[in-house]
């Protein structure tokens, strides 16, 4: 009988019994000690006769040889510890294993994997110390029985304290046995014996240890064991932390946590606001890339936030992640949304929501969706459209605009649903079908009875879509007049960075600088803040500041449009150190609405190189949403053209008609040198429109 | 699972009845009692062994072998409990039953099953062969497994390092079985039909399960090899699985036999820790 095989394996390291798993978990064909074995037990009668068998997942032989290897050779180390314990064993013989031991605990994994077992219940009275703090030689078995010794005090506390919570309702939910696992799978009592010698010490460690076991148990376990812990220990001496401000050149000034104690009545505000606080220090800090700064004061919120719970600590997970997401620190970001989905036991179905809108916004698909989906399961139903939603422009955030229109379409009612519908305008107006989009928003706006800004400003792109500037910087102002201090601040940042790039393109560049300034201020690391305060630099000839807000943007790595542009314009640039090009850049690589932008960089690039057969090859095929970029891109065509024949007439083309008679300035003007042959200046222009138009 | 009807005993102090899953007397907390023996004495088991025994030898007798099946009788009479393991369990054997190891092994066994973390839940894992030889799931963590053996010879699938357990300390908790019952559950999803016995009467199920094997040419000195049978795979190894109830440490060793030639380094320290164990409990070191 031919049983379908999987990757898993039951392996035992101390019988070395191996067996692979059936695919279906039931039966396991055994491969060891007999390679040639290859008979089939069933897996509860293998696990019976091989109790300490572990179940591992290999995808190769060698992966297979590795893992039992490495199985073995921890087991076989705890048992050589273990040997220089026991009163039965000879010295003689203890000295051939301390040999042997030591060669083995050269090995960090072997080493902590020791600690792990043997730091997590105290000594017995039977065992004998004599050999190993009398005669060991080798410094990695000196070091051990060092901290083994001086560990049992603390040891034999945190094991009793441990065995005193079996019956907790904190522990029973998971079960002790279980936990315990847990905990000397994770370090946990390593961890706290080890560096926990004083309350002040056993502090600083409770945000590790949190962490470590968010996704294992409810945080207030962890402050509970603790607590207990750090009870008779000695005081030890606490940092003095500084308060969490912006400058780290303040004085010190008190533990800022006595503050808040002051005024009671006001606690719950004055923790909320110092909680503010906190988050935007650790966001910039992360921002400056002073990492290990960051993190020990996230430890410290952490730990505090958690005796209430793991929701606080969720959001302010997210709230860090979010800002340091837009200071260009992606990775940092994604680690802290990882942090925030490990506290499964505090999250909701609206927590979920959040971190999934945020690895949506870093553009970690896969994760948002993950976590949209763990909302579904925990939702009672109630936010069920709002889960629905965000799934949709998920698909959108991924270019799928197709997929998300069908979605979109299966919905009954949806005019009942203004987020929706402003969800639907704005998927129409990225697929360039304008009417429909402003539809969309009308209907939202009859619906709130005037009042959502979020139609309104869809309302705005859709007019700057259209080319009609002036219109949709009137109706971003008109945003900032009727909604004043109602707008959420992630709303402001967008609709700003909108106005700040309207007022660019129709060359208002002081008032274009004063809208990015008014972000700045909350949003100092904002990666579109500096780009565009560094391209507002170069078109007003101020390249040395320029310079300061590109190193704020990080540009090299950014692979936005609106950097690929600035980057292309600034490696023309002799002054300008940073700009690195590339000839070509893929249009897949951007979303939809991008790609017709994506095709005139191309084709600008292609024309500086005098390869104008590829700058119109790049023009092909591309669809536009913008009448701006389309109006681009129909100007470089003619530069391409005429380049290549310059007796080609612009006269039969209507569309460079209308550009040449009423079309936006800065292509107006450039249209003109291209049908006078001054291609030198049409190159000087374009350049320039780059830095415009995005 | 073919359910077993709840069997009784009775206590042979203070004569109170409880069922056989006790493996103390619940109301005078006198001596120690063996589920697997009492079942294997069971009237009914008693006489379905009897009826294979007596069946066999007179299928000898037909076959003309009778004279040596009875020497084959008489020999597994005297046949001894041994069980084969690797050194390195052996090593952790050895210590079960002191202090000093038992409660780091089974915090290793927990680190090592939360770290692999693949999906399977091992609590649900119980073995339903011993839950069915049982006839319930308590005290299924108290059975240790070896085979009936002349001679030492031992079932090399499981390792070169062979135990022969004392008599003294084993005999009264031990019960046989017709096979390896994990295979023979795998493979039948059930064990009626094969037969079970006590200590004092394993020659029977020796008789039972191997007498047709017997033939005219067969010897004293094929006796070993015939009780003892070696598979292409340990599935397919044939042998009398011996049953011993409670608990086991190195005490309840007789000897302990070494192939030393087949130990790599490591483990040739683990058997100088085995070996110094060994002599401080003065059990033989063959």
């Amino acid at each position: 009988m031919v049983i379908a095989s999987s990757n898993r394996y039951l392996v035992d390291p101390v019988t070395k019994f191996v067996g692979r798993l059936s695919s279906a978990g039931a039966e396991v064909t055994m491969l060891r000690p007999n390679i040639l074995d290859g008979g089939v037990l069933a897996i509860d009668a293998f696990v019976g006769r091989n109790p300490d068998a572990v179940c591992v997942t290999c995808d190769s032989e060698d992966e297979l040889a590795q893992t039992i290897e490495q199985l073995g050779h921890k087991s076989i180390a705890l048992d050589f510890w273990l040997m220089l314990l026991d009163p039965e064993i000879k010295d003689v013989t203890k000295e051939r294993i301390a040999i042997e031991l030591e060669q083995l605990f050269h090995d960090d994994v072997i080493y902590y994997h020791v600690q792990d077992v043997v730091f997590s219940a105290p000594l017995p009275p039977s065992a004998e110390l004599r050999y190993v703090s009398e005669r060991a030689t080798g410094d990695r078995i000196r070091k051990f029985s060092r901290e083994f010794i001086d560990a049992q005090p603390r040891i034999l506390s945190l094991f009793a304290i441990w065995e005193g919570m079996r019956f907790d309702p904190l522990v029973t939910s998971k079960g002790h046995r279980e936990l315990t696992g847990q905990f000397v799978a994770n370090s946990i009592f390593r961890t706290i014996v080890t560096g926990g010698k004083t309350q002040a010490a056993v502090e600083r460690l409770t945000g590790e240890v949190t962490f470590k076991l968010a996704k294992v148990c409810d945080p207030r376990l962890v402050i509970k064991l603790l607590s207990e812990f750090k009870r008779d220990l000695p005081t030890g001496e606490r940092r003095k932390y500084q308060a969490i401000t912006v400058a780290d050149d303040l004085p010190d000034s008190e533990d800022y946590e006595n503050d808040l104690v002051r005024q009671p009545i006001r606690k719950t505000h004055v923790l909320y606001q110092q909680a503010e606080k906190e988050i935007i220090a650790i966001a910039g800090l992360y921002a400056e890339g002073k990492d290990v700064q960051a993190a020990n004061f996230l430890d410290q919120l952490v730990t505090r936030q958690s005796t209430d719970g793991s929701e606080f600590v969720v959001k302010s997970l997210c709230n860090i992640a979010s800002r340091v997401s837009i200071a260009g620190r992606r990775e940092v970001s994604f680690e802290l949304l990882q942090q925030a989905m490990n506290f499964s036991d505090g999250l909701d179905t609206i927590l979920y929501m959040q971190i999934g809108n945020e690895f949506r916004d870093i553009r970690e698909f896969d994760k948002a969706l993950e976590c949209y989906q763990l909302a579904k399961t925990l939702d009672d139903g109630s936010k069920a459209d709002g889960i629905r939603d965000e799934i949709i422009r998920l698909s959108v955030a991924k270019g799928d605009y197709d997929l998300a229109l069908s979605k979109y379409q299966e919905i009954e009612d949806i005019s009942q649903s203004p987020r929706t519908l402003t969800g639907l305008g704005t998927l129409y107006r990225k697929m360039g079908n304008l009417r429909d989009a402003r539809e969309c928003y009308w209907s939202v706006l009859h619906t709130c009875e005037g009042y959502n800004d979020v139609a309104d400003a869809g309302l705005a792109e859709s007019s700057k879509q259209s080319g009609n500037l002036h219109r949709a910087i009137s109706q971003y102002l008109n945003i900032f007049g009727r909604y004043k201090d109602q707008l959420a601040p992630s709303s402001e940042r967008v609709y700003r960075l909108a106005l700040s790039q309207l007022f660019r393109l129709t060359q208002q560049y002081s008032r274009a600088e004063s809208e990015l300034r008014k972000i700045s201020m909350a949003y100092p690391r904002d990666r579109s803040v500096n780009l565009q305060l560094a391209k507002i630099c170069v078109l007003t000839g101020r390249i040395d500041q320029a310079d300061d807000y590109v190193m704020r943007a990080k540009v090299p790595d950014l692979s936005e449009i609106a950097a690929e542009l600035f980057k292309l314009v600034m490696s023309k640039s002799q002054q300008f150190k940073h700009a690195g090009l590339q000839t070509k850049i893929l249009l897949t690589d951007y979303l939809p609405e991008d790609r017709g932008l994506a095709g005139c960089r191309n084709a600008m690039a292609a024309i500086i190189q005098h390869d104008f057969e590829a700058a119109l090859k790049s023009l092909d095929d591309v669809r536009y949403v913008d009448r701006i970029h389309s109006d681009f891109a129909t100007v470089l065509r003619f530069h391409a053209k005429r380049a290549m024949d310059g007796r080609y007439d612009y006269r039969e083309n209507p569309s460079l008609c209308r550009i040449l008679k009423r079309g936006f300035q800065p292509l107006r003007s450039t249209a003109r040198s291209l049908a006078s042959s001054d291609f030198n200046i049409a190159v000087q222009q374009e350049l320039r429109f780059c830095l415009l138009v995005a | 699972m073919s359910a077993v009807k709840a069997k009784v005993r009775t206590c042979p102090d203070c004569k109170f009845g409880m069922t056989i899953s006790r493996t103390s007397c619940p109301h005078c907390g006198r001596p120690a009692f063996a589920p697997n023996v009492d079942l294997a004495e069971d009237p009914d088991e008693r006489e379905k062994l009897r009826d294979r025994y007596t069946a066999a030898l007179a299928e000898c007798d037909k076959k003309g072998t009778r004279a040596i099946a009875d020497d084959f009788d008489a020999a597994c009479r005297s046949s001894r409990a041994v069980f084969a393991l690797g050194v390195q369990k052996l090593y952790r054997q050895v210590c079960t039953g002191t202090d000093i190891f038992e409660t780091y092994y089974d915090l290793e066994r927990l680190k090592n099953r939360t770290e692999a973390g693949t999906g399977l839940d091992w609590a649900s894992l119980r073995p339903r062969a011993e839950i069915e030889l049982l006839g319930s799931h308590f005290n299924i963590e108290h059975i240790y497994y070896a085979c009936l053996s002349l001679e030492g010879h031992f079932l090399a699938h499981y390792g070169d390092c062979v135990v022969t357990l004392s008599e003294t300390l084993t005999a009264h908790r031990i019960s046989c079985f017709e096979g390896n019952t994990a295979v023979q559950y795998h493979q039948k999803a059930g064990f009626s039909g094969l037969v079970r016995s006590n200590w004092q009467n394993r020659n029977e199920i020796c008789v039972a399960m191997f007498a047709e094997q017997l033939h005219l040419g067969s010897t004293q000195a094929d006796f070993p090899a015939i009780l003892v049978q070696r598979g292409s795979t340990s599935v397919d190894d044939i042998f009398v699985e011996v049953h011993l109830f409670g608990p086991m440490t190195v005490r309840t060793f007789e000897s302990v036999r070494f192939d030393r030639r087949k130990h790599g380094s490591l483990e040739s320290h683990l058997v100088a820790g085995i070996i110094d164990k060994l002599n401080a409990c003065n059990i033989k070191v063959l």
